[in-house]
């Protein structure tokens, strides 16, 4: 009953926080409330046995993406003013929409959760010896898209880095 | 258990991601006198990684073999076009083009939907760069900001496919994912939602809106990278998805988006007034007839699509290349920009009608026998091939689209054949070198090539199967 409770509860905070954080208009709200959502997202984890990652999702999203997020937004101009509050009218389509949305997502959702058995991943994986399948799985079967996860960064870095490097030269020239 | 794509030491993804570190670093230590050994290590790179790609079969799709080199070959030739540094941030220029490589050639090779979104986001992430690549300049910003969101939301829904894909069966392999038996309605929205990134890359309508704003803001060799090479992956990928998962309606389907991208690519090109956006809906159109072409597979169809794709490959590639020479520097692709490019250059506009009248689809060119084989797949009818009527429409919908299209490109070579430059136009444009020169011959020979290469479709059949 309290694992219900508090399953349904992460559900909740998860769904609530990505809501929020894309209707908002104010970006710093925005920010805290993808915060929310990650950490409704890492006690979904807890559920699924999979507390290495979770405590993953604590420490690197929320202590580490999450922290630079908000440090970016303080630095970007008027972040409180007038333009950052939602009007109203948003407010009232994100809950109809939303509330379209949950509805149908309920729907499927039961539908699938009666007619299958759980993942096989989840059944395979023992309780508490996740960090070790994990170290496996990505050295191993999956080490091609672990190592074009590495990649994928590295040319996000590159690509922001030369963007803004040559923004910064063109404007540095039109100043003299 | 779950498997994911294979990773081998000798594979060109291999290849080109050490020689996409080794050109970062070597951008980083060279002095500014010898950044042009850095273009040459990129070309080299791109060479090397075609020569592995080609002896080195994708595993479970020979499809994805001559797909995955052509792509990659794609790749080093536009790095080849573009060697002279003097523009900013060649190191920069350089890396994109070679991610966008190593993208495609994931994308192509890729047996489980983890790393065919990896592949995917690797082709798009330099693609945004390469988009907004003119500084202050508001047609790129536009282009970037544009294929930020829409590629940002394509990559989004896919996941959401995925993760409902791996929830339904707990599989992320192509093969493993199929059940046995008929596909339930869950599982066809599913595999549906995770298509979309596929989508996104071929530019089928209804995932086409950004396309003709990014070909128009970036500079035309960068669309030219960003366009061609992820068609080509993106369609090996198709063909493994359709091998893997049959499910019926699929044909239907992809006809379906066929006749509705070659029906509204067509006609949208017409109104245009920018060669770079008639060379867009192009490329919209040219992805409808290649689903046309996966629809009717099995068959010979593997040959045909292959084929079409070398074809649009080889005279999108040179008819940009063409655009880039001829347009003005940090111009736009603006039919006036381009009027008394014939007076101006008389060789290079010679070779872009040569490959606008591929595209168009005029005999005896590669683009003309491409849309005859597919014709001829999409209207078999053999004893052992089932009724497919949408397949037949697609066909008439190809037909009936290519004379349509065939205007909106002599349009292009109107303004640069016949129409006469204002008198005040001082402005310059590039000076062709030798590895531009050399990458339209090599477009050319191909463009003429594929078109009198006559039993090509059964000869890169057997190849493919």
């Amino acid at each position: 009953m309290i694992a219900a409770a508090l399953f349904l509860a992460c559900c909740g905070l998860a769904i609530a926080g990505a809501l929020g954080a894309a209707l908002v208009r104010n970006l710093f709200h925005a920010a805290l409330l993808l915060g929310l959502s990650l950490c409704g997202v890492a006690g979904l984890y807890l559920f699924l046995h999979a507390y290495y990652l979770a405590c993953v999702q604590i420490v690197v999203y929320v202590g580490g993406i999450l922290v630079l997020i908000l440090f970016a937004t303080l630095f970007s101009a008027d972040v409180m003013g007038r333009l950052q509050r939602t009007p109203r009218w948003l407010l009232a389509l994100g809950t109809v929409g939303a509330a379209v949305a949950g509805s149908t997502a309920w729907q499927l959702g039961s539908q699938v959760l009666a007619a299958r058995p759980a993942p096989a991943a989840v059944r395979e994986t023992p309780p508490g010896h996740d960090v070790g399948a994990i170290g496996d799985l990505l050295l191993g079967d999956w080490l091609l898209p672990f190592l074009a996860a590495g990649f994928l960064l590295t040319v996000a870095l590159v690509g922001a880095v030369a963007t803004v490097r040559r923004h910064q030269r063109t404007r540095e020239v039109a100043h003299g | 258990m779950i498997a994911g794509t294979p990773f081998t030491l000798g594979s060109p993804e291999t290849c080109l991601g050490v020689g996409l570190l080794a050109v970062l670093l070597a951008d980083m230590v060279l002095a500014r006198t010898h950044q042009q050994l850095t273009a040459w290590l990129a070309v080299l790179t791109a060479a090397v990684a075609m020569a592995i790609a080609w002896h080195t079969p994708v595993a479970g799709l020979p499809f994805g073999t001559p797909a995955r080199t052509a792509a990659i070959a794609i790749i080093g030739l536009v790095l080849l076009a573009n060697t002279r540094v003097g523009e900013q941030d060649h190191g920069a220029w350089s890396t994109n083009v070679l991610a966008i490589g190593l993208g495609a050639s994931l994308t192509a090779s890729a047996a489980d939907f983890v790393t065919l979104w990896l592949g995917l986001e690797l082709m798009s992430l330099p693609g945004y760069v390469l988009a907004g690549w003119r500084a202050r300049d508001r047609r790129a910003a536009e282009a970037g900001m544009k294929y930020v969101l829409f590629g940002g939301v394509a990559s989004a829904l896919t996941l959401f496919g995925i993760s409902h894909l791996y929830g339904l069966t707990g599989q992320l392999d192509f093969g493993l994912a199929a059940p046995a038996g008929p596909l339930s309605p869950t599982l066809v929205a599913a595999l549906c939602l995770s298509t979309i990134g596929l989508g996104y890359k071929l530019t089928v309508v209804p995932f086409h809106f950004y396309a003709p704003d990014v070909y128009q803001g970036a500079p035309a060799i960068a669309v030219a990278a960003v366009s061609i090479a992820p068609k080509i992956a993106a369609m090996a990928a198709v063909v493994r998805l359709l091998t893997n998962l049959p499910f019926a309606g699929a044909d239907l389907a992809l006809a379906g988006l066929a006749i509705v991208s070659l029906g509204i690519a067509c006609f949208t090109a017409l109104v245009q007034h920018d060669a770079r956006r008639i060379l867009a809906f192009s490329g919209i159109g040219h992805a409808g007839a290649l689903l046309l072409a996966a629809a009717c597979l099995p068959g010979q169809a593997l040959g045909a699509t292959l084929h079409y794709l070398l074809a649009y490959g080889a005279a999108n590639l040179g008819a940009f290349v063409c655009l880039w020479l001829l347009e003005p520097k940090n111009g736009s692709g603006a039919l006036a920009d381009l009027a008394g490019a014939w007076t101006r250059r008389p060789g290079i506009t010679a070779l872009l009608s040569l490959f606008l009248l591929s595209l168009a689809g005029l005999p005896p060119l590669a683009g003309f026998l491409a849309k005859w084989n597919v014709l001829a797949m999409a209207l078999q009818r053999d004893a052992g091939v089932a009724d497919r009527p949408w397949v037949t429409w697609g066909a008439v919908a190809l037909l009936l689209s290519t004379p349509i299209a065939a205007w909106a490109y002599l349009q292009i070579l109107r303004a640069a054949v016949l129409a006469l430059p204002p008198p005040e136009t001082t402005r310059e444009s590039r000076r062709p070198d030798a590895g531009a020169m050399a990458v339209l011959a090599i477009c050319a020979a191909a463009t003429l090539g594929l078109g009198l290469w006559f039993d090509a479709a059964s000869t890169l059949d057997a190849m493919a199967r």
